[in-house]
């Protein structure tokens, strides 16, 4: 019993996304800094992510967004020498895809920034993040967690989603969980709402 | 109740072996899969299989443990108006033939991927036919040309501008196109009249409307099509005319036929259609008396028609003397109904008669409309002397000239001129004509004569403008760049005169538009079409003096059949799925089974029962059909379709099909070499008709026939009870009976003693509570469906349904969410039809999902039965539950080697399935969720007329109606409610979502009071 035990434990665990996801941070093609932008310099992750809050996909942006400000600012920066280099041929730089979800479950930001779920519930503290990780599983028993129980993730009005640092005060939970009754906030938990 | 039973004790059946009791059927029926379906390729055993499966686990246990890594490439500069993930839509316009509609194309960051309508362009009224919808697939064709090609070499388009520079004005030069109705080419083509003052220029199309142009205009000396307005008329007789879908101005028919069609409640009124046809088409299943008519005998049928008119009182028209009879008693009688009901509804009514039939004929029918008082009432006359219409006698001399070795140079623009006249060429073109320069979109038969081939942008890919046929002007917008090196023709035309402009240049210099200012420029592509220009075609026709045209009746004398004719004739007909061959190369076209053959992939020789026990003949069998084609006597080689209601002694005979195309990509499941045979090269060019002579041969061609295939008939029913069964599936009544009793429907499920209310059925599951909140449900009124694949095809394109080549289809693995059944009912010669659509029903209570070990398909709170795809394990036990028989299994990986142009047209927001994994109708569940979700970032309450799902759309019947079933006030509420809703085999207690609007007929009294007698007398026995 206790060897079969243990076989279901290392299956259950160590094929499990918490232990195989969690924690992926594979090289990018620009040395890019979240930590630096989003943390040190207290940029909105909107500033870029633009379409966030319209679509289901939180956009990768153009080299356009980077020149904003990379025209002006360490113009001649090594770790922008590829940013520059796209901007001049016009050939797009390929990021790599941290956050990967199966193609047949269909996320949709958008919805998510509307009820108010900070981004950090679901990315971790990227503004702490040199090069970014996946900070959770993001697996579908972890998503249900939430849509279960969403309380512990909505934020109340006056806080912006992307305040990184937020943490929920004592008695949060009370407090959101008459919020969303009042405001019919019902996390779906049909196959269908996310499986098409 | 006896007489209620009487509107259905005609004897239901579904195909002739299941009415003959073959074998064949039967295992369709008892297993849903017929026999070897369910199994893998014989190739494959069980043995083996395991071994390679042992194999592959091994090595995949070598290589699964590296993620996969995925990139991400953002624009470098983004367009302003593209959000990723949100589709943007456009207007643009699609023209096929004479006629163009608007369209709206969704586009997925720059790439089109779904066709619908255009709610205001007059032509389309947010509805597409087939054609239209699966238009899209063309653009993604892997197969076509890529570069510009010299003798067989890839080349440039430079070099071949220099080319045609030193063509000499005075070389004897010939240019072939199809119809054109864009001013912008037309002004284009005037110029290089100009350049090239001795070419001749020849249109020519199969779907022509030559005869229909010539016959008004002999009458009224201009060039006029009717523009038919099916809403305004109570009796509309079809002669040979397929206007419900075979029409170029299809959806518009569609639109207004379905307006007077459509039955709410006892105190509607509905029309009456008599149908008169020597084949069988979407409009004669429809028709409340269809008379199936030999070729031959269309002058006698109207010759009979004039003179009981006259009889009735349009003494005008001349009387026709009809000698010998050719008619069957009740021929007869129904010719002296129908005269009756014209005359009654009297400019009420119309004739619509179909382009095979000669311009004396439709000459007579403008007359007869005349008199009748149709013209400019329920007939408008559309003014078409703009367009570049189809001249066959020009297309004639062209060939001769050709044959004579008199062309140096001759210009193919976008027709395949080998597949279309091969018959008619003394030798291989190459050797008739020194320089063929083809613009054209494969690699087929025209192009590999050619000396210089050009790729043809597809119409997504260009600028343009159309005129559509009443009139209306519409914008060609491009909604994606070229994806190869291809022009359009009006950037061809402008190589010849030598200003090489883009296509967008030339739009907005021509004449018609260069006068518009930018904002109102940008409003008319904004918009699609000009507004002011609505209907503008459309003018008045003056009553005319018969007495001016008794040549028209003395010619329809000359023509009269006299005595009898054995001869066996042949009818032509263009495909509902490659049409006139254009889309050869169109999956989704070639799969849909036809809507009337049911066959898919490929064409067949129909043929009546009765002509195939004369010549000993049965289905698949592959016949020689021979005649005399140019002086010269051609045959080819046909597999044989036994069809119902078809005339006997007649072939009939698909034209488009037999193409040659040279594919550049090999696709797994897709035969290169299902072809169909070419029955243009028995084929006349003068004449839908012709004597034929057959000769069986000793070889079978299977063929892909789906009507029998997942049927919906209990398994194991003895003897009568299938016959007992379909009146249930298919619930249908008379207009009058309608009157005296609505609830006729009720009769099949008060035999089982099933309560009216759902509610109300006994269950042993708990029931869910589905009262609350938005809850999904669909109305189908089978009154008004004409079978046309629209919806079929939508389906497709919306939820990226794989194609599944020929032989996948004969063995009943069609994927096909929406299945078109059809049903036959009474005598084997003279069947009437009922059609009826069938997707997943969303069973409330849903006998699937009861199966699922894995919890896989399972109802969500909206009421819909849900696919989780990922958790599918492929036992396939829904599908045997289903009673509907509407899943669909993936048994191999169809999309393994999809190329990647192909996947371009796939929808973003559906999951692409894999191996072994279920599937079926979702009700659009991503546009449900789309609606919603926008809904609430609006901060709204989604309403159900936020969504419309891609078959509703699709539909120009507006026979399908969506929404929330809780919402009294909705569309599909309404339906539902209605006295005559029904639902497929309620006697399971399955409670589906889907339910169906009962078929009504509208015979007229007269010709059922003899059968009303019989029935009455029998009803006392049951």
């Amino acid at each position: 019993m206790g060897a079969l035990g243990s076989v279901v434990f290392f299956f259950s665990y160590f094929g499990s996304p918490k232990f195989t996801d969690v924690g992926y941070r594979p090289d990018q093609p620009v040395d890019y800094s979240h930590k630096l932008h989003a943390g040190e310099l207290g940029m909105d992750c909107r500033y870029c992510h633009t379409s966030v809050e319209a679509s289901h996909e939180a956009n990768i942006p153009p080299t356009q967004t980077c020149m904003n400000c990379h025209s002006i600012v360490d113009v001649d920066a090594d770790e922008l020498a590829l940013v520059q280099e796209s901007w001049k041929t016009g050939k797009p730089i390929e990021w790599v895809k941290v956050h990967m979800l199966p193609d047949y479950a269909y996320f949709n930001h958008a919805v998510h920034v509307d009820a108010n779920v900070g981004c950090a519930s679901c990315h971790g503290r990227i503004d702490q993040m040199e090069i970014v990780e996946q900070a959770e599983p993001l697996s579908m028993g972890w998503c249900l967690d939430c849509h279960r129980d969403p309380a512990k993730h909505i934020r109340p009005e006056n806080i912006s989603v992307t305040q990184m640092d937020w943490v929920a005060p004592e008695g949060h939970e009370e407090i959101m969980n008459e919020y969303i009754k009042i405001h019919g906030i019902s996390p779906p938990e049909d196959c269908t709402a996310c499986h098409r | 109740m006896s007489q209620i039973k009487n509107t259905n004790n005609k004897t239901y059946w579904r195909s002739l072996s299941d009415k003959m009791d073959s074998d064949d059927i039967k295992s369709f029926l008892v297993n849903e899969f017929p026999e070897g379906t369910s199994e893998l390729a014989d190739t494959m055993t069980r043995k083996k299989f395991l071994s390679l499966m042992g194999a592959s686990m091994a090595m995949a246990g070598l290589v699964g443990c590296r993620k996969p890594v995925q990139k991400i490439i953002p624009y470098v500069d983004a367009p302003e108006d593209v959000i990723p993930g949100i589709p943007n839509y456009f207007a643009t316009t699609v023209p096929i033939g004479l006629n163009a509609f608007g369209a709206i194309v969704e586009s997925h960051v720059g790439r089109p991927t779904h066709i619908e309508g255009n709610k205001n362009h007059p032509q389309s009224k947010g509805s597409v036919n087939s054609f239209i919808q699966a238009s899209i697939l063309d653009l993604y064709d892997p197969d076509r040309i890529k570069e510009p090609i010299l003798e067989n070499k890839n080349s440039s388009l430079d070099k071949f501008a220099e080319t045609i520079s030193s063509i000499s004005e005075s070389s004897n030069t010939a240019f072939i196109s199809k119809t054109i109705n864009s001013p912008a080419t037309i002004g284009l083509i005037d110029k290089v009249k100009q350049k090239f003052p001795k070419a001749s220029w020849t249109s020519f199309d199969l779907d022509s409307k030559e005869n229909q142009i010539s016959g008004i205009k002999n009458i009224i000396n201009k060039e006029m099509m009717p523009f038919y307005q099916f809403d305004k008329a109570k009796v509309v007789l079809s002669i040979e005319s397929d206007f419900l879908s075979g029409d170029q101005t299809s959806i518009h028919n569609q639109k207004t036929f379905s307006k007077a069609r459509r039955v709410k409640d006892n105190s509607d009124s509905m029309n009456r259609l008599y149908c008169i046809e020597s084949t069988l088409t979407s409009t004669g299943m429809m028709a409340d008396h269809r008379f199936k008519i030999n070729p031959n005998q269309v002058f006698n049928f109207l010759a009979e028609l004039n003179n009981q008119l006259i009889k009735n009182g349009l003494f005008n028209l001349e009387k026709i003397e009809v000698t010998g009879i050719h008619f069957e008693q009740k021929y007869l009688k129904m010719i002296k109904v129908l005269a009756r009901d014209l005359v009654k509804n009297r400019s009420k009514s119309i004739i619509a008669a179909g382009d095979p039939l000669s311009s004396e004929i439709h000459s007579l029918i403008f007359l007869l409309n005349q008199e009748l008082g149709n013209n400019n009432k329920t007939i408008r006359y559309a003014s078409v002397s703009e367009s570049i219409k189809p001249e066959l006698s020009s297309a004639i001399d062209l060939v001769d000239r050709i044959n004579n070795k008199k062309v140096d140079n001759l210009f193919i623009l976008d027709l395949d001129f080998v597949h279309l006249f091969s018959h008619m060429l003394k030798d291989s073109i190459s050797n008739l004509v020194k320089n063929i320069y083809y613009l054209g979109s494969h690699r087929d038969l025209t192009s590999i004569e050619s000396k210089w081939t050009i790729p043809i942008s597809h119409y997504l890919e260009s600028w343009g403008d159309a005129r559509s046929v009443d009139g209306t002007l519409s914008i060609v917008q491009p909604l994606i760049r070229p994806l190869y090196n291809s022009i359009s023709l009006n950037e061809f035309l402008s190589i010849l005169i030598k200003e090489k402009k883009s296509d967008y240049t030339i739009l907005k210099d021509s004449n018609l538009w260069k006068t518009k200012n930018k904002a109102s420029f940008r409003k008319v592509i904004h918009d699609g079409f000009l507004k002011s220009s609505i209907l503008s075609n459309i003018v008045n026709v003056k009553k005319v003096n018969i007495k001016l045209f008794k040549n028209i009746f003395s010619e329809i004398k000359r023509n009269l059949l006299k005595g009898k004719s054995n001869d066996l004739t042949v009818r032509f007909s263009l495909s509902s799925q490659v049409y006139d061959g254009r889309f050869m190369n169109n999956f989704w076209l070639r799969e849909v089974p036809d809507a009337v053959s049911k066959i898919s992939w490929e064409n067949v020789a129909l043929i009546s029962l009765k002509t195939a026990k004369d010549y000993n003949l049965s289905n698949s069998d592959l016949v020689k059909l021979s005649t005399e084609v140019n002086g010269k006597s051609a045959t080819i080689k046909a597999p044989i379709w036994i069809l119902p209601g078809l005339p006997n002694n007649s072939v009939i005979l698909e034209m488009g099909y037999g193409r040659i195309i040279d594919r550049e990509v090999d696709r797994t499941y897709i035969d290169e070499g299902v072809l169909g045979y070419n029955a243009l090269s028995i084929k006349n060019l003068d004449s839908y008709y012709g004597s034929i002579e057959l000769l069986k041969t000793d070889e079978k061609h299977p063929v892909a026939c789906v009507q029998d295939h997942h049927g919906l008939d209990i398994e194991s029913l003895a003897g009568d009870e299938v016959e007992n069964r379909l009146p249930e599936i298919i619930r249908e009544s008379t207009l009058e009976n309608f009157k005296k009793d609505d609830d006729f429907v009720d009769y099949h499920d008060k035999k089982w003693h099933i309560p009216k209310k759902n509610e109300d059925i006994p269950s042993m599951y708990p029931s869910h509570d589905y009262s609350k909140g938005l809850q999904w449900g669909m109305s189908i009124d089978l009154n008004v469906c004409s079978g046309c694949n629209a919806c079929a095809i939508a389906c497709q394109s919306e939820n990226n349904i794989p194609v599944v080549g020929k032989q996948q289809v004969m063995d009943g693995r069609e994927m096909s969410w929406i299945r078109m059944d059809r049903y036959f009912k009474g005598d084997v010669e003279n069947p009437e039809f009922a059609l009826q659509p069938v997707g997943c029903l969303h069973c409330e209570n849903a006998p699937c999902e009861q199966v699922c070990p894995v919890a896989a398909t399972v109802h969500d709170e909206n009421g819909l039965n849900g696919m989780a795809y990922n958790r599918c394990i492929g036992t396939r036990y829904c599908a045997n539950n289903c009673p509907y028989k509407v899943r669909r299994f993936n048994y191999y990986n169809y999309t393994v080697d999809t190329p990647d142009v192909v996947q371009m047209a796939a929808n973003p927001d559906v999951t692409v399935r894999f191996r072994g994994v279920m599937e079926k109708c979702t009700y659009c569940v991503q546009r449900i969720h789309g609606a919603e979700i926008k809904a609430k970032l609006e901060d709204r309450e989604l309403i159900d007329s936020d969504i419309n799902v891609a078959c509703q759309s699709a539909c120009a019947m507006d026979a399908i109606k969506f929404g929330d079933i809780n919402n009294p006030d909705s569309e599909v509420s309404k339906a539902k409610a209605l006295s005559h809703d029904y639902s497929l085999l309620k006697m399971l207690n399955t409670k589906p979502r889907t339910t169906y609007l009962a078929k009504l007929r509208n015979p007229h009294p007269d010709l059922v009071e003899h059968e009303e007698l019989k029935e009455h007398h029998q009803g006392g026995h049951h």
